[in-house]
Formats: structure tokens, sequence, C-alpha cells
């Protein structure tokens, strides 16, 4: 018998490389893969979570590149240039002397590509036939206000053609109340909205993963004790922390990212426990503590990682949420101070003036709607490619 | 552009004198419109008791529920309220009142003498903590001594002569004493109901007695404040409303929604940005003329703030044209001065007679560096980061933000800017603890003094953290002098103690934007800002 076996020893020479795809093909079998690339090729077929990644590196990118691009900062004010919409209207008065009728019944020369140059002057104003009087160059025209819409007209009341429509210059989104440019103050918003992100992806992963993981492996009174801390921590509404918070530190940035950060880890400490007491009972966990790996190396090592995916799922599924917290925040006065932008103070500056100028409230809505959606999108598709049920 | 405000300004008084005076469309009143109307306020009081309340918003509620001896028609002259006729004695001391026979509470009961010498000897006594209380005692014969606990009570110049007639010795002549009169703090109130529960009386409807035109029948507070035609009131057949609600709404864009959609009758505000739109399209907006300036704190105790030239150098590099303008939309006066135009003593408007205080419309920039660099922060360089407060208002914060942005470029100073409520921004104001804030005063009768009198150095409202003796002594001459060329002299010299030294910074003199439908005639918006709703009607 040993003989035999002797004899039956193969080399590495006796093997041959068979035709693979020949196999495959015949055995109709997938390559094999590890888990993060199913997770990435399953993510890449899922097109609203690519396009939405698309658009949360391009807002990235903006936020952070974005401002330099403008000649305007985002506290600079002109305030004769105040509330000029996107798109402005030019009248020709005379071959190289171009006007933009303002919605606050101001007239603005231009140049003939909408460069803002000033302030016209008024010759007189007839407050009860409720018309204005200009004299530019020796043409005179007359702003009548007595119906909507206002029109500018000839000394015969025959209204103005419009020239040209275009954008004011340098003002890509127009200005607001105290002419700021719009754009450059939505992105800088989009700084906070981002740090804000950020910073509550950190306390999720630094404190909440963490928290959550001791409690769930822990179990028993520990587990009992820390959770319930939780729960009171959960029941307190944000907004009243950060009042409380604002008492002690000045309103501003800081106290919502302290508050932020004090609080945001709750609903991910919970998720991580649950998942914890669900692993730490299954073999793997098992024949690691056998071998006398510590507690921590347990957690850290075989816990954790197995969870990966859960986390990051409710990290992406967090961050809007916690944006959005940061703006109604900001809307309601408790937010970032003056002259600092966020979206949530543009929306709340806007709304006053909300029917003579609904433009401003326009774009800092539409970012906080594109981010919103973009992250839970995201976090969909995320949640989709990482749960091993559905690979395919 | 000032000549064109100012015309602005007096159509649109004409307009509203047109309402006042338009007694000739009385007739068209129709008895079957309901004589009802709801005005939308943006903000309440907690304190609604005349003797003691110094809040703007009490207002609407005191001045309709009540009435003084005197009271004031359309052009802030006084004539006769609950009193059918005064005499003055001729050095001027001596004021007698007879009170109507006619004159009743709102339960019934009579109104005498004896009610108004409990009202008065109350707002004088200082265990009430009347914020009014200086009227008074500034004027009333042995008042300050009273007030101060050396003398007794009985020793004020306020004498009972029989249940009509009641006699009000001054400490000194006073030519706009009757104005005083007319103010809330020489209100009646209702002895045994103010002691049964000295702070709650005026807090609930059953109990807020009253003598005026309209009686209190709920109290909502957040709500809603309604009042209902006071029969026993004097004049009650001449009193046309049966019923007035004040809704409150402090968000002015939702107030103006509620306007537009019809919901209501008026609105006390309008947002800033919407006055161009209304001004041109909406025949029940009204921009009117109000006594009112809008200025800053400086805290003249904080380094650098105490040395004139930065204040001076923070002042001309203010553009208030831009700040009129764009930020309050055109419904407002640049002020260099504290005294808005518009206050006249024998006959000379205070404000004509003044000087500006070397202040221009547009920013003087040059001039404002060269001083920053005298105090030693050329270009700003070395200023230190001071706090800018201001409490939370959508056209303060746009003000402030405008400012503060000015001063970054003209000066190169970056304050930082601090945001609070209302009740948390006064009490830190009250405490000095402040660099530069946000301030007003609005005028509590017409006459040049209900503005200086707030920055004597016993006044409870001078907040600037200054005093001068020079400043009293002009002050005090001014209150106890007959002549109106001298008064105006020492007044101006009160003035010119403020000014010169930059000791607080003015920034605009109000108007008031409102609406009132056209359905609503005869209302009255007085100067001081109270909406007056006696002789008011509702037609089709």
């Amino acid at each position: 018998m040993t003989d035999t076996i002797n004899n039956n020893t193969f080399s590495s020479d006796d093997w041959d490389n068979g035709p693979k795809e020949e196999f495959l093909k015949s055995e109709n079998l997938a390559p094999s893969m590890t888990y993060w690339q199913d997770v990435g090729r399953r993510l890449r077929g899922n097109i609203p979570a690519m396009v939405s990644a698309a658009v949360i590196i391009l807002l990235i990118l903006a936020a952070v590149l974005g401002p330099s691009f403008s000649s305007h900062s985002y506290e600079d004010q002109e305030l004769s240039f105040a509330n000029i919409p996107p798109i402005i209207n030019l009248y020709q008065i005379t071959p190289g002397r171009y006007v933009y009728m303002h919605r606050n019944l101001r007239l603005i020369e231009t140049t003939s590509g909408g460069d803002l140059i000033e302030t016209v002057g008024m010759e007189k104003e007839d407050l009860f036939k409720k018309k204005m009087f200009y004299d530019i160059d020796g043409t005179r025209i007359i702003l009548d206000y007595s119906q909507r819409p206002f029109k500018l007209t000839d000394v015969d009341g025959k209204p103005l053609e419009t020239w040209k429509k275009t954008g004011p210059g340098g003002y890509l989104l127009g200005t607001d109340a105290l002419g700021r440019d719009l754009f450059v103050r939505t992105l800088y918003g989009a700084r906070i909205s981002l740090l804000v992100a950020l910073i509550a992806t950190l306390a999720n992963f630094l404190i909440g993963v963490i928290y959550g993981g001791i409690a769930g492996l822990a179990g028993g009174r520990t587990d009992n004790i820390m959770m319930r801390i939780v729960d009171i921590i959960s029941t307190i509404p944000l907004t009243l922390y950060v009042i409380l918070i604002m008492v002690v530190l000045d309103s501003g940035f800081l106290s919502i990212i302290i508050a932020l950060g004090s609080v945001y880890w709750v609903n991910m400490a919970r998720i991580v426990r649950g998942q914890i007491l669900a692993l730490k009972e299954q073999e793997f966990v098992l024949a690691a503590r056998t071998i006398g790996t510590s507690t921590m190396r347990v957690l850290f090592q075989h816990l954790l990682p197995n969870s990966m995916g859960v986390i990051i799922v409710t990290a992406t599924m967090l961050i809007p949420s916690a944006i959005f917290i940061e703006s109604f925040l900001s809307f309601i006065g408790l937010g970032v101070s003056a002259p600092m932008a966020s979206w949530g103070t543009l929306c709340s500056e806007s709304l006053d003036s909300i029917r003579t100028f609904p433009y401003q409230l326009f774009t800092p809505a539409l970012a906080i709607c594109i981010t919103m959606f973009a992250f839970n999108f995201l976090g969909d598709g995320l949640r989709d490619a990482l749960d091993p049920k559905l690979r395919k | 552009m000032k000549k064109i405000l100012l015309v602005l300004l007096i159509s649109a008084v004409t307009l509203t004198s047109a309402f006042a005076g338009g007694k000739q469309e009385a007739n068209e009143k129709a008895t079957n419109v309901p004589q009802e109307i709801v005005y939308i306020v943006n903000d309440e009081s907690s304190d609604l008791d005349p003797g003691t309340s110094s809040e703007t918003f009490a207002d609407p509620a005191i001045i309709n529920c009540f009435e003084g001896l005197v009271t004031t028609d359309a052009n802030e002259t006084p004539i006769p309220g609950t009193a059918e006729s005064w005499s003055i004695s001729d050095d001027g001391l001596v004021y007698t009142f007879t009170i109507r026979e006619n004159a009743k509470w709102s339960d019934g009961k009579a109104l005498t003498a004896e009610d108004f010498a409990y009202s008065w000897k109350r707002v004088l006594d200082p265990a009430t903590a009347a914020k009014n209380a200086g009227m008074l005692y500034s004027y009333i014969k042995n008042g300050s001594k009273i007030f101060q606990g050396e003398l007794p009570m009985d020793e004020a110049g306020i004498k009972v002569i029989d249940e009509r007639t009641i006699e009000v010795t001054l400490e000194a002549p006073t030519p706009y004493m009757l104005q005083m009169f007319a103010f809330r703090c020489f209100y009646p109130v209702r002895k045994d109901i103010v002691e049964a529960d000295p702070e709650g009386w005026h807090r609930s409807a059953e109990t807020y007695i009253s003598n005026g035109p309209f009686k209190a029948s709920e109290m909502n507070f957040g709500e809603s404040i309604v009042l209902v035609k006071n029969e026993n009131y004097w004049d009650a057949e001449n009193v046309k409303l049966e019923k007035i609600t004040f809704r409150v709404i402090s968000e002015l864009s939702t107030a103006l929604t509620a306007m537009e959609s019809g919901d209501v009758d008026g609105i006390s505000d309008v947002p800033a940005a919407e006055i161009p739109r209304l001004k041109a399209e909406s025949d029940a907006f009204y921009i009117l003329p109000a006594l009112g300036t809008t200025y800053y704190h400086f805290n003249n105790k904080v380094a650098p703030l105490n040395d004139n030239r930065v204040r001076e150098a923070l002042s001309l590099a203010l553009n208030r044209r831009e700040l009129v303008d764009t930020i309050t939309q055109g419904a407002g006066i640049p002020a260099f001065a504290v005294v808005p135009p518009g206050l006249a003593i024998g006959g000379n408007d205070f404000r004509e007679v003044g000087t500006n205080y070397g202040g221009s419309e547009k920013a003087n920039v040059e001039k404002a560096q060269k001083l920053l660099a005298e105090a030693g922060y050329p270009n700003g360089k070395g200023f230190p980061e001071l706090r800018f407060s201001y409490y939370t208002h959508p056209t303060v914060k746009k003000l402030v933000e405008a400012m503060h942005q000015m001063w970054k470029k003209n000066l190169g100073i970056d304050l930082k800017i601090v945001n609070a409520e209302w009740q948390v921004y006064y009490a830190d104001v009250l405490a000095m603890n402040y660099d530069i804030c946000a301030m007003g005063w609005g005028g509590d009768y017409a006459h040049p003094m209900t503005f200086l009198a707030i920055f004597t150095s016993d006044s409870a409202n001078n907040l600037s953290n200054w005093s001068d003796p020079a400043y009293d002594a002009a002050i005090a001459s001014a209150q106890s002098e007959t002549d109106s060329d001298k008064i105006l002299e020492y007044m101006h010299k009160a003035e010119d103690l403020l000014m010169n030294e930059n000791r607080i910074l003015p920034v605009y003199h109000r108007s008031y934007t409102m609406m009132m439908g056209s359905q609503v005639k005869d209302w009255r918006r007085t100067v001081l800002g109270s909406i007056v709703l006696k002789d008011a009607y509702v037609t089709e």
C-alpha cells in the first residue's frame, strides 16, 4: 500500500491548466469575488446612487474651491446692488447707455454685457400719478408704477422694448437684500453643511460605534445602564441642547457642532449594539475567544468589521438629517451668527421678501433639496449593495 | 433724495389726515356692516398696567381702553378727555381739572377725583416700581423727594378738592405738561381691583376695569386681545366700533399674507423688502411719520470706545443714506442726533434749529480713517474684537450686518456680531454687558424732552454707560424754564453735550410702515405710534 501511494505522488508538472473560460462557461459559474468587490459591483450598477455620489463629490469640490473663482467674498456687500435677480432685462436708452429697472423702483445703469455700474439719479417723482422721471444723456424716460407690471416708458408713455435679457455681471445667482453675491454665499453655506456632515460622521464613528459595541459585547447590567443613558439622551430634543449650550457659549456654529457631537451618536449606538448582540454568539467569535483573544481584540478585529455594512449605511443615512438639523436651527435663528451664511440662514433671510424676490429662497432651498436627495439615494444604494442577502 | 422722502412723508400725512378729517364720509356708514375689526400687532406685552408699563407693545390695549383727564387730537393738541375742563394758574404751577359728570368705569361705578389721586400716588410710590415714574416725580411738587422717601406721600402736589375736582401743583412751570397728562402713567386705575391683585389684575379681562372707549373682553396671551365697546364711556354714543381684535403675529411676512388675503383689516408693520411693491400697488399701505430714532449705544467705559476719536470714526464710516435706502427701503431719515424732526418748541422745529453735528449722509471715510489712525489704530490694526450685539428682528439683523461690513471695509475693524432674544438681550444691556448695541427710542409725548431726558444720569433708560453733570444741569434748567427760547437753548446745549462727543450713534429717524384696509375710516396712528380707534368705523 505504501508503495502504491508513493508511486501515485504527483509533481506539479503533472497538473495542467485547463481552459478556464471554457470551464467557467460549461459550469455556468461567476468569477470568485471578495465581499467588497461584490459590493462595489452592485453599487456601480445602481444608477441613482452613482449619480448621487457624483453630485456629492461635485458639491465638495465646489464648496472647497468654488468661492475662490469668484471675485466676491461671502460677506462683501454692495448696498446699491441689493436684490438683483439672476436674469435682468436691459433697456437701451441711447447706444452705449443701458439701464436695468429694479423691482424696488430704481434704475441701475449697466454695460451692454449686464455689468452693473451705478444707480441712476432720479430727476423728479410724481407721487400721485405714480411716475418717476429720469434724464439720461438728454433722453427722458419715465418709470411708471401706477399699475403692475411696472413699466419703463418714453415721454409719450410708449413702453420701451427690452433690449436684451442677461445675467448681472459677476453675480451668477443674483444678490441678496444687502447686495451680497448669492452664488458665493450658497457655496459658503455648502461648506458649513458639509462640515456639519463631517462632524456628524466623526461623532457617529468615534462615539456611537464604540459605545454601542461595548454595550453590546459587555451585555448584562453594563449594557442595561449604558442603553438607559442613551434613552435619556435621545428623549431630550436637540433644539433644547443647542439652547442650553448657547447659554454657556455664545450662539453660533460652535454650539451647533458641540450639540451635534454630544448627542448625535445615539442612533448609531443602538444599531451597533443590536448588531453586536447578534454577532457575538456566532461561531467565529466563540473560536476567537477559545484561543484566548482579548475582549478588545474581539470587538475591533472581529465584531466591528463584520458590522461595517450596517454602520456605513446608518452613517450615510444620518448625514442628511444632520445637515437638515443645522439648516433648521439656523433658520429659526439658533445657528451660525452673521455674517456667516448657512443654507438655513439664507432661507430665513429670504423669507421676508419671498413675494418680491422669490429667487433668493429658491437657491438655498434647492441646494438643501439636492444634498438631501444625494445622500439619501447614496445611502439607499449602499444598503442594497451591502446586504449579503441580496447577493445574486 | 431727502426732499423726495419728505414729500413722501408729507403726502402720507395728507392721506391719513384725509381719513382723520373725513367727517363728510360719516353719512355713508352702513348700519348693516358689522362694526368689528381685526388688527395684527407684532408683539405683546406682559404688562398692560397703564401706571407701570413703559412698553410700546402694551399700547394698543392701554390707549383704547383707558383715557386720561386730557387726551390729544390728530395734531397732538391736548383736548378734554375725562375732564370736561381745566384751568391753569397764572404762574403755570397749579392745574385744576373738573371731571365729567357722566365719567364712569367700565363696570358702571362712578369715576371720581379720588381715583385719579390714588392712581398718581401709586405711580409716585417707589414700591410700585413704575417704569415711567420719572414723568411724575420730575414735575409734580415734592415728587422727587417723595420718590426718594424723604417726604411722606401726603406732601405730593396732588389735592382732591371735591368728588369732581382735582388740583395738581407742579414743582416748576412746564409748558408741555398738558400733553404729559394725556400719557398713560396719568391714566386712572381702580383702587379696589388693583389692591386685590397688584400683579395680575391687568392680565385678565374680568379684572381689567377701564374708563376709555373700549373694555377688554378676552385676553388670550400669545394669541389675541379682544376689546368691545364700553357702554359706560362718557362719549359712548360716538364710539362706532363694537369689537376690536388685536391678533399677535410676530412674523411680518405672515401678517402681510393675512392682510393680502383679506383675513384682517390692518397690520402694524410690513417687511421692508415689500415696501416698494406695496407703495406702488396697495391703497391700504401707509408710510407715516414717527417720533422715533434708531440709535446704537457705545459702551462709553469700554476701551477704545472711551476715546471720542474712535466713536467719531465709527460714526463717520457709516453711509446712512445707503442704510436707509436699502434696509428700510426709504422709510426713514438719516439721523445725526437723537431728537427726530417734527418736534417743535415755541413754533421752532427742534431739529431745524439744531445742527447735524458735522455728519453727512454718505460716509466720510478719509476723515474716519484719519481719526482712527490718530487714536492708535491705523487701518484698524490692533483694534480689539469688540462685541456688536443686537436683538432678534429681521430689519435690525440686516442693519447690523450692513454696518458691520461698512466698518470692516472702511476702517478695517472686524467686530463680533452677537445675537439674542429681546428679553436676554435687554437684561445684558441693562447690566452694561455690551460694547456696541442696537437700541432706539420712541417718543412718549410730543416734546424733545422725551428724547433728551433719557440720557440724564439718574434715568433708568440711560444705557450708554455715560453721565455728565453738565448734561443733567442743562436738562434740569430746561425743565424749570418757561421761556420757550431759553428752553430751546438749554435743550440744544444738552444735545450738544451728547452728540459733540458722539456718546451715542444715531442711525436713522423712523417712520411707521403699516396697512389698514380702506373700509376702515377715521382711524388714527399718532406720531407716538399708538393706534387710536375711538372714532373708527367700518364701511362696505
